[in-house]
């Protein structure tokens, strides 16, 4: 199934629960854009290669959408405007199961799977 | 006897460069595609300083380079490469 990648970075600073808000909130704004989260996984807490606003870590999470541009677009407006999200980076992909499959081969795999707590 | 040119071991014009063995191909021609996350895998294909190995180098078909350099890029996007390394600021 065709659709976006979109990888968040989250202020270091967010507790579990703030996430997971977040997440939702983000959820149903793009459900009531006619769109629809596929998949939510989270990479975890890493060390970010370069400081993003004066921070040093970040809290990486993957949302797959299905193939629906106006909610990919409200989407990233309100990231604009959410201090929580620090960066971001939306893809195309041919298909988000496989993105999906990929990514969690890549963590067990164990070559990514460092998350950082200092 | 008398072939053209005399035996000798040293060619012209090389003088005592030393020639670097090329790695002749890349384990990246196999792949189909290539993964912007896989920092581990794209670090082997950055310099110390974070630029992207030429192909001459990483012996990286014209395909492959170009998929690599999108991800290097991507990842680069999105804070899990650098963009250089060891700058420091002179303030």
């Amino acid at each position: 199934m065709q659709g976006y990648e979109s990888i968040l970075i989250l202020d270091p600073e967010a507790s579990e629960e703030a996430q997971k808000e977040l997440i939702e909130k983000y959820k149903s704004l793009i459900g009531s854009n006619g769109g629809q989260v596929v998949h939510h996984t989270v990479w975890g807490r890493r060390k970010l290669a370069y400081e993003v606003n004066k921070r040093e870590y970040g809290i990486y999470h993957l949302l797959y959408l299905d193939k629906s541009p106006q909610a990919l677009r409200a989407m990233e407006n309100s990231f604009r405007i959410d201090e929580s999200v620090i960066k971001w980076m939306s893809v195309a992909v041919d298909d988000v199961d496989k993105e999906l499959q990929a990514f969690q081969k890549l963590m067990s795999d164990g070559s990514i799977a460092q998350t950082l707590t200092e | 006897m008398a072939r053209g040119r005399s035996a000798s071991p040293r060619r012209r014009g090389l003088g005592n460069r030393v020639i670097i063995p090329r790695r002749k191909t890349s384990a990246l021609n196999k792949l189909t595609e290539i993964p912007y996350k896989d920092v581990e895998l794209l670090r082997g294909y950055i310099t110390e300083r974070g630029r992207i190995l030429p192909r001459r180098i990483s012996g990286n078909t014209a395909t492959t380079q170009r998929a690599l350099r999108e991800a290097i890029k991507r990842a680069r996007n999105i804070a899990l490469l650098s963009f250089s390394e060891g700058y420091v600021n002179q303030d």
